[in-house]
């Protein structure tokens, strides 16, 4: 069942020329890991934020768990739904202690007590900051920061999770380990993510990777068929990832080497069957 | 080579006496010489944002001394304003710093405080503009009406401005799109050749400090782990990859392919040298 629907979205800024989206018409199924791909301008961010109604299309229409996100008086209803994480955790943090800022959105839905403080605990766990519930927010590095802010958001339990470039300030461990906390996520308690994202090894991990570009979506597909068209990558302005870069100079026919290698392995079983070839 | 910036056995405890105390930057010596690019590397903690925040004294050290062209920033209140404007820091997404009405008083502003003439000022803000690829109509906009990206330009913009002999940045390209890092990437590189500043960029990612640097610093619970040249660097791979930095993947494709008995070096991290590297293999036999 589709969680997210879009039909025919259009969207254009105040006083801009052109239309940021331009009817892009998309299905995101529940319990799926989405990725979405292009660069600066290519309309992610702004899709993204129609998703829990910050943004609402100019024309055609964004349901979110079968509520159209046009209808006011269902606005709590699209935004429990639908969790977002921006880019920049300093926005986003409020409280002056980690897990009170951890706790704010539960706090705000009125949920008893006992029940705040398991999910603040779960929360913190699951993006491994239990260590710091009792530190000052200010005092984390930029990558512990964001993972406190996507605990926040964890802790409201919506059925689906939307991040802005959430790993876009962490470090590669930072990065890592908030993108397996999202996995985990995902696998585990079956939530729909949608991750937005410059990191080509972020997107191989989703099941399904968008690809947008001018406000259109312009490839869809599984990783693997979406990060082995090189060229048409290459054409999108986007790096297909360096193990597929590598197969792919090597053979650009791709007549011996499969240029599905995603991961460091896939490419050194392709690079063994390149020497011995 | 000419020594610019020096420290000597710098510490840098935050909170001390308290429950959390930490000493971020542990007993680190360090020289940087006129005219180097150096890439300062290290995972979130490592101690390369503190350390840095040194090198123009926004911080104090709890040991140790900070010296520029061999005098020390905290001898006396002059000094310490004096390293302001010789060490140049730019801070992670400099473009929320912008404040004033427009783009040319913004890049004007640290100029203007360092007491230049007004003609002085003008040429150095026009020259900078264009350097970060800012049209000259942009000037007199507002900064908050330009891009994320223009905003960013702005900001580099304003510190090219001010010319410092040493200048910091804290992962510039860091939340741009791959266009938009190729760009500043470029503009770091002209303003380097042009000036001839001494450059230290601070990065996460490994590829960008081999492209741009002849020199690393690897950062390690506030030590400094490892410093050479990218070669050197890349040939301690699996060391980097245990200290939790993003090495390139096709470093640790060569890595593997290594374990598994093939004759390859680790200190590759472009696709052009890897696939260069193994169809020589593959004609040749030889080691690369």
């Amino acid at each position: 069942m589709a969680i997210i629907e879009t039909k025919d979205l259009t969207f254009r800024y105040e006083d801009a020329d052109s239309d940021a989206l331009c009817g892009v018409t998309l299905s995101i199924e529940e319990g799926s890991f989405t990725a979405i791909l292009g660069h600066n301008g290519s309309g992610k961010s702004t899709f993204a934020k129609h998703l829990n109604a910050i943004l609402l299309p100019s024309g055609g229409k964004v349901y979110v768990g079968g509520v159209d996100t046009a209808d006011e008086s269902r606005l709590f209803d699209v935004r429990k739904t639908a969790g977002m994480v921006f880019q920049n955790p300093d926005n986003q943090i409020v409280a002056t202690v980690v897990e009170e800022d951890v706790a704010f959105a539960c706090e705000n839905m009125g949920l008893p007590q006992e029940e705040i403080r398991k999910r603040v605990d779960e929360c913190l766990a699951a993006v491994g900051m239990s260590e710091y519930a009792r530190h000052a927010p200010h005092l984390l590095s930029g990558g512990q920061k964001q993972r406190v802010a996507i605990a926040g958001v964890l802790a409201m339990r919506p059925r689906c999770i939307v991040m802005d470039e959430p790993t876009a300030m962490l470090d590669p461990s930072g990065r890592a380990e908030v993108i397996r906390a999202v996995q985990q996520l995902n696998r585990e308690t079956g939530m729909t993510v949608i991750l937005i994202t410059h990191h080509m090894e972020e997107a191989a991990l989703a099941d399904r990777v968008i690809v947008m570009k001018q406000g259109k979506v312009a490839l869809d597909g599984t990783p693997k068929q979406v990060f082995s068209q090189v060229d048409r990558l290459r054409e999108l302005s986007l790096a297909a990832p360096q193990t597929v870069q590598l197969v792919h100079a090597l053979d650009p026919a791709g007549t011996v080497l499969s240029p599905e290698a995603l991961s460091v392995e896939e490419c050194v079983g392709q690079l063994m069957k390149y020497l011995e070839a | 080579m000419n020594e610019v910036l020096r420290v000597e056995n710098l510490t840098h405890t935050y909170s001390p006496g308290t429950p959390f105390e930490k000493t971020a930057v542990d007993h680190v010596d360090f020289t940087a010489h006129r005219g180097e690019f150096i890439g300062l590397i290290g995972h979130t903690g490592s101690g390369k944002s503190t350390l840095i925040q040194h090198f123009n004294g926004l911080l104090t050290p709890t040991q140790g001394r900070v010296l520029i062209n061999g005098e020390d920033i905290h001898q006396n209140k002059d000094m310490t304003r004096a390293a302001r404007f010789a060490v140049g820091l730019v801070f992670q997404y400099p473009e929320y710093q912008l404040f004033e009405e427009t783009v040319f008083k913004d890049v004007a502003f640290g100029p203007k405080n360092m007491g230049l003439e007004k003609a002085e000022i003008d040429r150095r803000v026009r020259e900078n503009c264009r350097i970060v690829g800012l049209p000259d109509d942009v000037l007199e906009k507002s900064p908050f009406e330009l891009s994320g990206g223009q905003k960013r330009r702005v900001a580099l913009a304003g510190i090219f401005a001010m010319e410092p002999e040493v200048m910091v940045l804290d992962e510039p390209m860091a939340g741009l799109d791959p266009a938009g890092c190729a760009d500043v990437f470029r503009f770091i590189s002209e303003y380097h050749q042009k000036h001839g500043t001494t450059i230290i960029f601070v990065t996460h990612s490994m590829e960008y400090a081999a492209q741009m640097s002849q020199r690393i610093v690897v950062m390690d619970h506030g030590k400094i782990l490892m410093d050479g040249t990218p070669a050197q660097i890349f040939a301690r791979a699996d060391e980097l990859l245990a200290a939790g930095l993003d090495v390139p993947q096709v470093t640790q494709v060569f890595l593997e392919l290594g374990r598994r008995g093939i004759p390859v070096d680790p200190a590759v991290y472009t696709v052009e040298q890897a696939a260069a590297c193994l169809r020589a293999l593959k004609e040749g036999g030889a080691a690369c």
